[in-house]
C-alpha cells in the first residue's frame, strides 16, 4: 500500500498505470489537501528537470566551446608552420655555385618562453582558460586566480597553443569557491564567532534549521569570507554596487553554515547580527548580494532588517561582560540572587537564556557600575531580604538596561521599610515598579541608566589607557558597525553614497575582455566597470576622486595586469600591462575598510 | 541534409545544435538594451522552453528551429523589458503585444528560475541523486555505484529523503514568490 506522499510523487513523475491515474484525479478533486501535495510534487519536479536541462546546456555549450578552441589551435598551428616555412625559404642565401654572394645571416627563432620563469623574483603563471559557467552550483574546472592568493608555485599549462596576442577575459566566476575560515559550533547554545579579521557574527542558540526542516543534531560548521580590505575585495571578487549605484562600505562576508554536508538556513524571522571591524557610521544597513552568471555581485538594501540595537557603551572592569556573553537576544541578562543561601545564579523560565556569567562577577559588575558593595548585600540577606541583581546587554555586551528586584520575605512595615530605606539611601532611582506575581512584594528599583553609564564611561577611559590590547580591543568593538541580518549568503553593511557630483568614469583599455575594477580612495567603495568596446565605463563615479584601477586580462595565455592610480574625470589609459603580480597587487590595494 | 528527429534527440545534442542559431537572438537582445549576460540568459531560458515545447506529444515543429528559438526569445526578452519597466508598452511593435496569458506564463517561468536557483540548498549529492533516477532512468544499485551508497536500499532511502528535501525547499520559496 503506497503512502500518500509515494502516490502524489508517483503520480507527478507519471509512473502510474491508467486506471491508477484516474483513481488519483478523482480523489484530488474531492481531496484538496491531497491535490495540493501532488502540486507540490509536480513543481518538484519539474524544477528538477529544469535544473537538470540547464546542467545539459552548460555541457553543451563546454563542449563547444573545446571544439572551437581545439579548431582555432589547429588553425594557428598551420598558419604559424606555413609562416614559418614561407619565411625560411624567403630568407635562405641561395647556394650559387659560380657566383659568390654576400651571405645572409638567417634569424634565430626565438625561444619559447619559459612558462614559469623560477628564477626570476617574478614568477609568472600560465593560464588556462575556461569558459563562464551559469551556475552557482556549478564547480568550475579548478579554482582559477585562488592559485595565486595561496601561493601555490604550480601553473595551470593549456595544452593549446593560441595565438599572439589574443586575449580573453579573467573566469571572474571560478573565484567563488575557495578560502573559507570555519568554525564549528553547537546550535543549540548562543555562539559568538570571532573572524580573523575583526568580524564578528552572534548567533543565538537554537536559531537553525535543516532544510527539511528539522533542527541540526550535533555540530553545525559555518564558512565565513571576510571582505575587509581591498585586496580581499579584489579576490573575492568583491565590489559594492547596488544596480550599478556606488555604495559605501562598512565591511561584508559571505557566511555559510552546513550540517554533515547538509546545508542550514536561519529559522523563519530568525535575526543574527554581525559586527563589522570599521569606524561606525549610522547610516549602514543591512545590504544582500547576489552573482550573476558572471560572477559579478549586486547588493540589494534588505528593506526588512532592523537596525541593531545602539545603546551607550560598557565593558566591564575585568572584562568579563564581553568574554561571556555569547548571545543575540535583544536583551540577555545576566542575574544573580543574593540571599541567605549566598549568591547564586538564577534561572528561570523567563530567563531561560541566561547565566553564562557567574554570580561573583554580577555582584563586581554592580560595585563598579551602581556602587552596590558586596559587604551592603551580604547584611541585606541577614536582614532575611533578597535582592535579585540583573544586567541586560546586547549582543556584544553592552549595557542595554540595569535593574535591581528587592524583595522581603514577609510583607510588614518593617520590610517594606527596609526596602524603600535601601532605595532612597543609596541610589538615584528612575522608576519603580511594585507587585507581582507569586512573589510578596517585589519592588523594582530601576538605576537611572545616566548614572550607570556616566561611571562607565570613566571605567572605559580607565581601561582604554591601562588595559591589555585585548580589552582594548574589545572596548574598541563599541565604535563599530553592527548590523542585523536574516539570512546567510552575501552580507554587507552599506550604505547608498550619497556622493552628489557623479560622472561617467572611462578607461582605455586593449581589449574588450579586459576586467576592470576601480577601487576608491577617499571613500570605501568599489565597482567593476562595463566594457564598451575599448572602453571600461562606469557611469555614477564621484567627480575628481582618487580611484586605484586595477586591470587584469588573459593575454597570450597569461594572465596580466595593469595598476593605475588616477582622478576620476582625467583621461585615462590601461596600457602598461605586465604578468600578475601579487606582492605589487597586495601594496597597491593595502587600504583597510 | 540529415533531417533531424527534434523529439528524440539527447538534450545535449539538441542544445549543441540550437548554440548555432544562437548568434541572431542574442544579437537582437544586445541591440534591445541586453548585456552579454542577458544575451545568454534569454538564450538558456528559450532553449528550455523550446526543449519542452518539442517534448509536447501535441506539438508538431512546422517552422525552422532557428525561427521558434528567435521567436521564443524575443518573447522572453520583451517580457523581461516590460517587467523591468525598461520600455514603455506603446513602444512595441503590434506583433509582442502581450496576452494576459503571455504575462502569466512569463510569470511562470520567472518562479521557475527563482526555484531552480534555491536547489542550491539540496547539496551536489543530493542534486546527482535525483538527477539520474528521475531524468538518466538509473537503477538504484547502478546509482548506489556510482555515488558510494552500500547498496540499493541505501540509495532507495536517500532517494526518497533528497526527494522531501527538495519538496520542502521549492515548496518554501513558492511561498515566498
Amino acid at each position: 500500500m503506497m503512502t500518500d506522499n509515494e502516490l502524489a510523487e508517483a503520480y507527478a513523475a507519471k509512473t502510474l498505470g491508467g486506471d491508477e491515474r484516474k483513481g488519483v484525479e478523482q480523489r484530488m478533486e474531492n481531496d484538496p489537501p491531497f491535490a495540493k501535495l501532488v502540486k507540490e510534487y509536480e513543481n518538484t519536479l519539474e524544477v528538477l528537470k529544469r535544473k537538470w536541462l540547464r546542467n545539459n546546456i552548460e555541457v553543451a555549450k563546454k563542449e563547444l566551446w573545446v571544439r572551437k578552441v581545439v579548431k582555432i589551435g589547429i588553425v594557428a598551428l598551420a598558419v604559424s608552420s606555413l609562416l614559418f616555412i614561407a619565411t625560411y625559404k624567403l630568407l635562405k642565401p641561395k647556394q650559387d655555385k659560380t657566383t659568390q654572394v654576400e651571405t645572409i645571416s638567417i634569424p634565430k627563432i626565438a625561444a619559447e618562453e619559459p612558462i614559469i620563469s623560477k628564477d626570476t623574483s617574478l614568477v609568472t603563471y600560465s593560464i588556462q582558460v575556461v569558459p563562464s559557467i551559469k551556475h552557482e552550483n556549478t564547480k568550475p574546472g579548478f579554482d582559477f586566480l585562488s592559485n595565486f592568493f595561496s601561493n601555490e608555485k604550480e601553473a595551470f599549462v593549456n595544452s593549446m597553443s593560441i595565438k599572439k596576442d589574443s586575449f580573453s577575459a579573467v573566469p571572474m566566476s571560478s573565484l567563488i569557491n575557495n578560502d573559507y575560515q570555519t568554525f564549528e559550533i553547537n546550535p543549540k547554545i548562543p555562539n559568538l564567532i570571532k573572524c580573523k579579521n575583526g568580524t564578528v557574527i552572534s548567533l543565538p542558540a537554537n536559531a537553525m534549521l535543516l532544510t527539511n526542516g528539522t533542527a541540526p543534531r550535533g555540530k553545525v560548521t559555518i564558512s565565513v569570507q571576510e571582505y575587509s580590505n581591498y585586496l580581499e575585495m579584489y579576490k573575492y571578487n568583491v565590489s559594492t554596487t547596488s544596480d550599478a549605484k556606488l555604495l559605501e562600505t562598512g565591511g561584508s562576508c559571505f557566511i555559510k553554515a552546513e550540517a554533515n554536508g547538509d546545508s542550514v538556513v536561519l529559522k523563519k524571522n530568525q535575526t543574527y547580527t554581525i559586527t563589522f571591524d570599521s569606524e561606525k557610521d549610522e547610516r549602514m544597513k543591512t545590504f544582500i548580494g547576489d552573482r550573476d552568471s558572471a560572477g559579478n555581485l549586486n547588493w540589494k538594501l534588505d528593506k526588512q532588517s532592523k537596525p541593531a540595537i545602539q545603546s551607550e557603551s560598557v565593558v566591564s572592569k575585568n572584562g568579563s561582560l564581553m568574554s561571556d556573553c555569547n548571545c543575540n537576544k535583544e536583551r540577555y541578562y545576566f542575574q544573580t540572587v543574593v540571599s541567605d543561601e549566598g549568591f547564586y545564579n538564577e534561572k528561570t523560565d523567563d530567563y531561560s537564556y541566561n547565566v553564562l556569567s557567574d554570580a561573583k562577577k554580577v555582584v563586581k559588575m554592580f560595585d563598579t557600575f551602581i556602587g552596590i558593595k558586596a559587604d551592603e548585600i551580604k547584611e541585606l540577606y541577614k536582614k532575611k531580604a533578597k535582592l535579585r541583581l540583573r544586567f541586560g546587554v546586547d549582543s556584544i555586551g553592552r549595557l542595554v538596561s540595569c535593574d535591581y528586584n528587592f524583595r522581603v520575605n514577609k510583607k510588614t512595615e518593617k520590610s517594606i521599610k527596609l526596602a524603600a530605606d535601601f532605595v532612597i539611601a543609596n541610589h538615584q532611582i528612575e522608576s519603580i515598579n511594585k507587585g507581582a506575581k507569586n512573589v510578596i512584594l517585589s519592588v523594582d528599583l530601576v538605576p537611572s541608566l545616566e548614572l550607570i553609564n556616566t561611571k562607565a564611561i570613566e571605567k572605559i577611559k580607565e581601561i582604554d589607557s591601562t588595559a591589555p590590547l585585548e580589552e582594548q580591543n574589545k572596548a574598541r568593538r563599541n565604535n563599530m558597525n553592527i548590523i542585523v541580518a536574516r539570512s546567510f549568503g552575501y552580507i554587507n553593511c552599506d550604505f547608498f553614497s550619497n556622493q552628489s557630483d557623479l560622472t561617467k568614469l572611462e578607461v582605455q583599455i586593449p581589449s574588450s575582455q579586459t576586467d576592470v575594477k576601480v577601487f576608491f580612495k577617499d571613500v570605501n567603495a568599489v565597482a567593476k566597470c562595463v566594457n564598451s568596446g575599448q572602453v571600461a565605463i562606469f557611469n555614477n563615479a564621484p567627480a575628481s576622486a582618487t580611484i586605484l584601477i586595477v586591470g587584469t586580462v588573459i593575454k597570450n595565455n597569461r594572465l596580466m595586469m595593469a595598476l593605475k592610480e588616477a582622478k576620476v574625470g582625467e583621461a585615462i589609459e590601461l596600457k602598461d600591462f605586465e604578468p600578475f603580480d601579487l606582492n605589487k597587487l597586495s601594496t597597491f590595494l593595502a587600504v583597510k575598510i | 541534409m540529415k533531417e533531424i528527429d527534434f523529439k528524440n534527440i539527447a538534450p545535449v545534442d539538441l542544445f549543441k545544435l540550437l548554440y548555432k542559431f544562437a548568434k541572431p537572438l542574442k544579437k537582437w537582445v544586445k541591440s534591445n538594451s541586453g548585456t552579454d549576460a542577458d544575451a545568454e540568459d534569454v538564450l538558456q531560458d528559450a532553449m528550455i522552453v523550446f526543449y519542452q515545447l518539442i517534448n509536447k506529444p501535441e506539438f508538431i515543429l512546422s517552422s525552422k528551429p532557428e525561427t521558434l528559438l528567435f521567436s521564443i526569445g524575443k518573447k522572453i526578452w520583451y517580457n523581461q523589458l516590460r517587467k523591468n519597466k525598461q520600455i514603455p508598452l506603446d513602444s512595441l511593435n503590434e506583433e509582442w503585444v502581450f496576452t494576459e496569458e503571455d504575462c502569466e506564463q512569463y510569470e511562470r517561468e520567472h518562479q521557475f528560475l527563482q526555484m531552480e536557483k534555491s536547489l542550491v540548498l539540496l547539496g551536489k549529492k543530493c542534486a546527482d541523486l535525483l538527477e539520474f533516477f528521475y531524468f538518466k532512468k538509473m537503477s538504484m544499485l547502478e546509482i548506489a555505484t556510482m555515488l558510494d551508497f552500500r547498496n540499493e536500499k541505501v540509495a532507495k532511502a536517500m532517494k526518497y529523503k533528497c526527494l522531501e528535501k527538495a519538496r520542502i525547499i521549492i515548496h518554501t520559496k513558492n511561498q515566498e514568490l
